[in-house]
């Protein structure tokens, strides 16, 4: 039989290597972690930048005059679909998050308020300009399925109809005024044109229906 | 949830496989040289056992123990097929008729054990098969009168389809898991492919117990709880034949699952008891610890595919069938970027330390490894859950009582 002293050692030895595999995972995680707030931080910027040219040309025009609607263009539509994909990289990345959930939280501030810019300044631009696209609101809650699958749909309908899409995680507090001023009560809620409003699951047929009203 | 859950596993799991794999390095038990060997008596129960009696017998007699030493005794419990005519054509075999008086095999164990003149007896099912130099060997590891029970090391005689295959992969790791238990004294069970007791020991116990449903398990409890040691026989290799059919495998797998409940229950003092050493403070825990994390994890990942396949057919018609299209391939860069570390590192972990261990068990027991083959894909991924459903039918079956037969 092998001897206690011999079993309490081979027990240690195998708890410091199944420590030290295990910390390896956790290392890879961390790594994984590192490398996805590099690549959602890239992205941000990157459209962060883009609207920012749409805001400052648009204070331009205002000061010193100019046509608005010459703003409303073919770019503006690949904007909204970077915006919304972003908004469901982030949620992706985040849901695999291990340590920095911290730096998740100030991202999603960040693009959130960054969203509100954006639809502040398309809204403008659509009622000056009556243009035909249209402004979607999306209320979401992450860790919901009805969510997940509203998100879907979503995406299907920004990469085929002429709309933009602006996400919001409802439980975010600092964008408690959108949703104070929008009711929101439940996920996924969706506003569009600031008219229409959906509560629950709504199917890509009734979307692209009030959407082409 | 679900990956803690599933941290906690393949962590414990980790540690418990590079602890076991540790006590490689360890001599095995220690066994003596047999100066004059002893009588030996082997009883065979049998019940409709006409295909496969004959060369049960002949194993036994094509051994190299002496004959004048071995006594071969064959109880038939009311058999109705011509098990009996089989039997008696051989001679110098004892051949004793009994009434099935109990739920398992031990009334006829019992019976023979009555008459058996040997100063050790071994138990051997009609369905199983002794190698040449297995009683030998085995008698070798009766080191100190402390050790009241030796059990051989068996392997799969009928590997032909997928049940039998994917037992005979858990076959060997079963014999792994059973030597390294008996390297640090928590074996606690014996089997019907020769287990070795002492024959004054078992009959001053008071015999096998006629009304358990795995009384082999019972019997190794038995002598634990009486602070008896079972040994493993790493050098007596045995065969049987394991169910070919998943009515049998079924069956076979309720019944022990039972027994063990039964058992546990009947034994639950050795539990977290210090007198008990390693087998009441460490290995009667880690299993019970280990089936509620496997209820728990079948548990989980039940919810989990459920929901996933809802979602994903949800998906599909509310997108309708769009998601397949080409362009929403996802890029390398994405794949690497969304993997969830939380669920995949302890499924590799999980994975890898399986396979390992499962290598090294067909080396232990000198068994060809066949990488990637389908009864391994089996053994992973279905019977773990196969598993889990006989686990379920033997909780609901103890708890309502349903009848007990063998």
């Amino acid at each position: 039989m092998v001897k206690k002293k011999n079993l309490t050692k081979a027990f240690f030895v195998s708890f410091i290597i199944g420590t030290l595999i295990f910390s390896l995972g956790l290392f890879l995680g961390y790594g994984l972690d590192v490398l996805r707030i590099k690549d959602a931080s890239t992205s941000i910027s990157d459209i962060e930048l883009e609207t920012l040219n749409y805001i400052t040309s648009n204070e331009f025009i205002d000061v010193f005059g100019g046509n608005h609607c010459d703003l409303v263009n073919s770019e503006l539509e690949g904007l909204s679909v970077q915006l919304f994909e972003i908004g469901q990289t982030l949620v992706k990345y985040e849901k695999r998050n291990i340590f920095s959930g911290t730096e998740y939280k100030l991202l999603k501030s960040k693009y959130f308020l960054l969203e509100v810019r954006a639809y502040t300044l398309f809204t403008k631009l659509k009622n000056q300009c009556d243009s035909d696209y249209d402004l979607i609101l999306y209320f979401y809650d992450q860790n919901q399925d009805d969510s997940e699958n509203q998100g879907y749909i979503l995406d299907k309908l920004v990469k085929s109809d002429n709309v933009t899409i602006f996400s919001f995680d409802r439980d975010f507090e600092i964008i408690s005024f959108l949703i104070n001023r929008y009711d929101i009560k439940k996920s996924p809620t969706i506003i569009i044109n600031e008219d229409i409003k959906f509560e629950g699951i709504t199917y890509l047929g009734e979307l692209r229906e009030a959407v082409n009203q | 949830m679900i990956y803690y859950v599933l941290w906690i596993v393949s962590f414990v799991g980790l540690i418990l496989a590079v602890f076991w794999l540790n006590l490689l390095f360890f001599n095995e038990g220690r066994r003596i040289k047999i100066k004059k060997l002893p009588h030996v008596s082997i009883i065979i129960p049998v019940h409709n056992e006409e295909k496969t009696i004959e060369r049960t017998i002949r194993s036994l007699l094509n051994s190299n123990y002496p004959k004048n030493k071995l006594e071969i005794i064959v109880v038939n419990d009311e058999s109705t097929d011509n098990t009996f005519n089989v039997v008696k054509k051989f001679k110098n075999i004892i051949l004793i008729d009994n009434k099935h008086k109990g739920i398992g095999k031990a009334s006829a164990v019992n019976a023979g054990l009555r008459i058996a003149k040997g100063e050790f007896f071994g138990v051997l099912d009609a369905d199983s098969e002794v190698g040449k130099n297995s009683i030998r060997n085995i008698l070798t590891y009766f080191s100190k009168n402390k050790i009241g029970c030796v059990i051989s090391a068996f392997k799969v005689l009928n590997s032909r389809n997928i049940y039998t295959g994917i037992q005979k992969i858990e076959y060997a790791f079963t014999v792994m898991i059973r030597e390294f238990m008996s390297r640090i004294n928590t074996l606690y069970y014996s089997h019907g492919v020769l287990s070795v007791f002492r024959t004054d020991l078992i009959k001053r116990l008071g015999y096998f117990d006629e009304n358990n449903l795995t009384e082999d398990l019972e019997i190794a409890m038995r002598l634990k709880s009486k602070g008896y040691e079972v040994k493993m026989a790493l050098k007596s290799i045995t065969y049987t034949r394991v169910p070919g059919t998943f009515k049998d495998l079924w069956n076979q797998r309720v019944r022990w699952y039972r027994g063990f409940l039964n058992n546990l229950i009947k034994y639950k003092y050795v539990i977290f008891n210090k007198k008990y050493g390693l087998y009441g403070n460490f290995q009667l825990p880690l299993n019970i610890f280990s089936l509620i994390m496997l209820g728990l994890v079948f548990i989980l990942f039940s919810y989990e595919i459920i929901r996933n396949l809802y979602n994903w057919i949800l998906k599909i018609i509310i997108l309708k069938f769009e998601i397949f299209s080409i362009g929403d391939l996802p890029s390398l860069k994405y794949l690497l970027l969304t993997i969830d570390i939380k669920y995949i590192f302890p499924i590799i972990i999980v994975i890898l330390v399986n396979s390992f261990l499962l290598y090294k068990a067909h080396k232990i027991i000198k068994e060809r490894t066949r990488l990637f083959t389908l009864n391994l894909f089996i053994y992973f991924l279905v019977f773990p859950v196969l598993t889990m459903f006989h686990w379920v039918t033997a909780l609901f079956k103890e708890i309502f009582q349903t009848s007990k037969e063998w």
